[in-house]
């Protein structure tokens, strides 16, 4: 049994019926305000929170480009970092040198370099080291041939596939200079100055170590100039050296 | 002689209930009333336990079958209600009366085999083999204290958490175990087991027209989440809307309600509640400054039937938190970070009518929530967005003149927040057909079967793998 209320106690009468009827009203209008106050909550066109964006693919807030998670929270990623998944990460071309610290200009193609992770740039991210002693350089791996190193001059070298990957060599100082005579290659890797055919400086005495010639460079033993030089493999015309030379091979390691 | 009072009474309580227990049929009226829900509980009746409200007329206790607890209290009785009198007339009145406690309840024993592949990914969670099991055994614990002061507790027996699947950071599926060694069984392992608490309040019948409640209650919104006892419900698993729990089920605070009649045959229920909101995480303590509100209407019409229309609105912010205590200037502090944090408004509709043996309802649920800037959680690789969910429910049940047969269909378009974590954003469509029998008033027999599936489910995900299912079950009331 439904409980009763005074209000339907009350005798039937049409004067009675009213002012039932008003006080129902009554009754009603602030709970039925209750109701109608209230407007959505959600916006549906705005539903992330501050600095994020929805993804209407993953159905998720993303953190708008220069902000990244960080808990969650968007923050503002600060100088030479964009936002990620992650979190802020270094621009490309910058390099973060320890986990916490502020992302650097990445070591590029031919800088210094001791290690790998000192390469930022994942383009050159290997460091070729000549030697233990000697600081090695940034540098593309795993090249297949001279076309894949993207720096002028520089030549993959696929000698070395026993020890490391093959890699783009960078070419020896001084190579290519315009020279008269080999005075203006002094102190050059590249120290002798061909005059007869390029006036520029080269890398010379190459026979007894052909290896010493940078990438995918030759050594040929020219007779005529009493010299052995490293020349590019297009200056060979069908396998041979130019000037009648002879093509120093280089031994397996 | 206080002490000793009590002492007594404590007999007294239990060779009450020892007497309820053993004579359920005498004490119909405590039962959860299975066909009531269905043909004539009146919508408004929501914001009440679906125990008997108290005034509905209890048994009285000589029509329990005597037992030498029963005698004994019966003995002590006079001098103890004499010496109670004095200080607490309406616990002595009940006493005398022997309705100080009643106890009762619901049962369900069920079988469900799921009709799916055997490599669908939905049996990472649901039971990958046909299994039987012991779903609710609730009790109800329900005491008239006095003269419109009523207390009244319901708790869930459980087997969980022993054996509860949960995903660990490896996406390994395993189940729990709570086994622990019994010192009184040569520590050989026994599984523990828990309760839950569903609702524990006192009440104060204020006027005729307005009731108290303090402490946790049923939220008053629908017609299932209040109706939740399995005898009295039609089918044999809430509807996906109500388990996704788009509202909290229960919540801890302070519920006036009531209802009066407005003209003939129409009559207005009503509910506000204010409580520390949602229940899930900690139900002793609000981890905001906000609280939660919940407001309810329903009209009730008598003319043609009994047709209800009503509707729920609850307010609140949902919040979990981690602490930490800091020192400034070697003088320790606290600090909260919140991890969690969501404001809801939310609204929910009901409409039931009942005519004759024709049983007609439906429910419908809109669900805002909004995160705060500082407790939006992460969700895959960013941070989960605000939503808003709609769904709901409709059910049609004939109780036919066929030995008592009733033939029922629901259908289910609804959505549910906890599915979001397997990549499943989009409502399920769920389609049931079942039979609902009743032999003795007691005990029902269902059975149904249920298809359930998703429109334009997105690739790769659980989505894309419709959901089928037997279910059977056996519910009683005692």
């Amino acid at each position: 049994m439904p409980l009763k209320s005074p209000l339907a106690r009350a005798p039937r009468s049409g004067a009675r019926r009213q002012d039932r009827r008003a006080r129902s009203c009554a009754l009603f209008a602030p709970l039925i305000a209750l109701w109608l106050a209230p407007a959505c909550l959600v916006d549906l066109e705005d539903r992330c929170g501050e600095n994020q964006h929805y993804d209407a693919e993953q159905v998720t807030c993303l953190c708008d480009a220069e902000y990244a998670l960080s808990g969650n929270a968007c923050v503002a990623c600060p100088e030479h970092e964009v936002g990620s998944p992650g979190g802020c990460v270094c621009e490309p071309g910058f390099t973060r040198p320890e986990p916490e610290a502020a992302c650097e200009m990445a070591a590029g193609l031919g800088d210094e370099c001791q290690s790998d992770a000192d390469c930022g740039d994942p383009l050159y991210g290997h460091c070729q080291l000549p030697s233990e002693e000697q600081a090695g350089y940034c540098t593309i791996a795993d090249c297949s041939t001279s076309a894949d190193c993207q720096g002028q001059d520089y030549a993959c070298n696929t000698r070395n596939t026993g020890q490391s990957p093959s890699f783009c060599e960078r070419p020896p100082t001084g190579l290519g200079q315009a020279c008269s005579s080999s005075d203006d290659c002094a102190g050059f890797e590249a120290g002798y100055c061909e005059t007869v055919s390029f006036d520029s400086c080269v890398v010379n005495d190459c026979a007894p170590d052909p290896g010493k010639c940078h990438g995918d460079w030759v050594c040929c033993d020219i007779g005529l100039l009493s010299q052995s030089l490293c020349v590019p493999p297009s200056e060979l015309s069908d396998g041979n050296c130019p000037a009648g030379g002879s093509l120093v091979p280089v031994e397996a390691p | 002689m206080k002490t000793q009072s009590f002492g007594m009474l404590g007999a007294l309580l239990l060779a009450s209930a020892f007497a309820a227990a053993a004579e359920p049929a005498a004490n119909t009226p405590a039962a959860p009333a299975p066909a009531a829900a269905e043909t004539t509980t009146p919508s408004a009746a929501a914001a009440e336990p679906a125990a008997p409200s108290a005034d509905a007329e209890p048994a009285a206790p000589s029509e329990a079958a005597p037992t030498s607890e029963t005698t004994a209290s019966a003995e002590i009785k006079p001098d103890l209600a004499a010496e109670l009198e004095e200080e607490s007339p309406g616990v002595a009145d009940s006493m005398l009366s022997g309705e100080s406690l009643k106890l009762y309840g619901f049962g369900d024993v069920g079988y469900r085999h799921l009709l799916v592949p055997d490599n669908s990914p939905w049996l990472v969670y649901l039971n990958r083999h046909p299994s039987m099991f012991v779903g609710h055994l609730n009790f109800y614990f329900d005491a008239q204290l006095a003269a419109k002061w009523r207390a009244l507790a319901e708790v869930r027996f459980t087997y969980m958490p022993q054996g509860g699947w949960r995903t660990g950071d490896d996406g390994v599926v395993t189940h729990n175990d709570t086994r622990q060694a019994d010192y009184m069984d040569f520590t050989r392992e026994h599984p523990v087991n828990g309760l839950m608490i569903e609702r524990a309040f006192i009440e104060y019948e204020a006027l005729s027209f307005l009731s108290l409640q303090a402490g946790q209650f049923l939220t008053p919104y629908g017609i299932w989440n209040v109706d939740h006892g399995s005898p009295v419900i039609i089918g044999v698993s809430p509807p996906f809307i109500v388990g996704a729990r788009l509202l909290p089920d229960s919540q801890v605070g302070l519920l006036g309600y009531g209802r009066v009649n407005l003209v003939d045959n129409l009559e207005l229920g009503y509910a506000l509640g204010v409580s520390n909101g949602r229940t899930d995480l900690i139900a002793y303590e609000d981890l905001d400054d906000n609280k939660a509100l919940t407001a309810r209407l329903a009209l009730t019409y008598r003319g043609l039937g009994e047709l209800t229309l009503g509707s729920t609105f609850y307010t609140g912010t949902a919040t979990d938190n981690t602490r930490g205590v800091y020192f400034e200037d070697g003088s320790p502090k606290s600090s909260e970070d919140i991890t969690y944090q969501v404001k809801e408004r939310n609204y929910a509709f009901d409409l039931r009518w009942t005519y004759h043996d024709l049983n007609v309802q439906a429910e419908a649920i809109i669900a805002e929530r909004k995160f705060t800037d500082a407790g939006r959680p992460t969700f895959g690789s960013g941070l989960e967005p605000d939503r808003r969910y709609m769904g709901g429910y409709g059910l049609v049940g004939y109780r036919t003149p066929l030995a008592g047969l009733m033939p029922y269909v629901k259908g289910e378009y609804s959505p549910d927040p906890a599915l979001q974590g397997v990549g499943v954003d989009q409502n399920v469509t769920l389609l049931t057909g079942g039979l609902n029998f009743r032999p003795v008033p007691r005990v029902v027999l269902k059975g149904e079967y249920t298809y359930g599936f998703w429109f334009d489910p997105k690739p790769n995900t659980f989505a894309e793998n419709p959901i089928s299912a037997i279910d059977f079950q056996i519910a009683w009331a005692f």
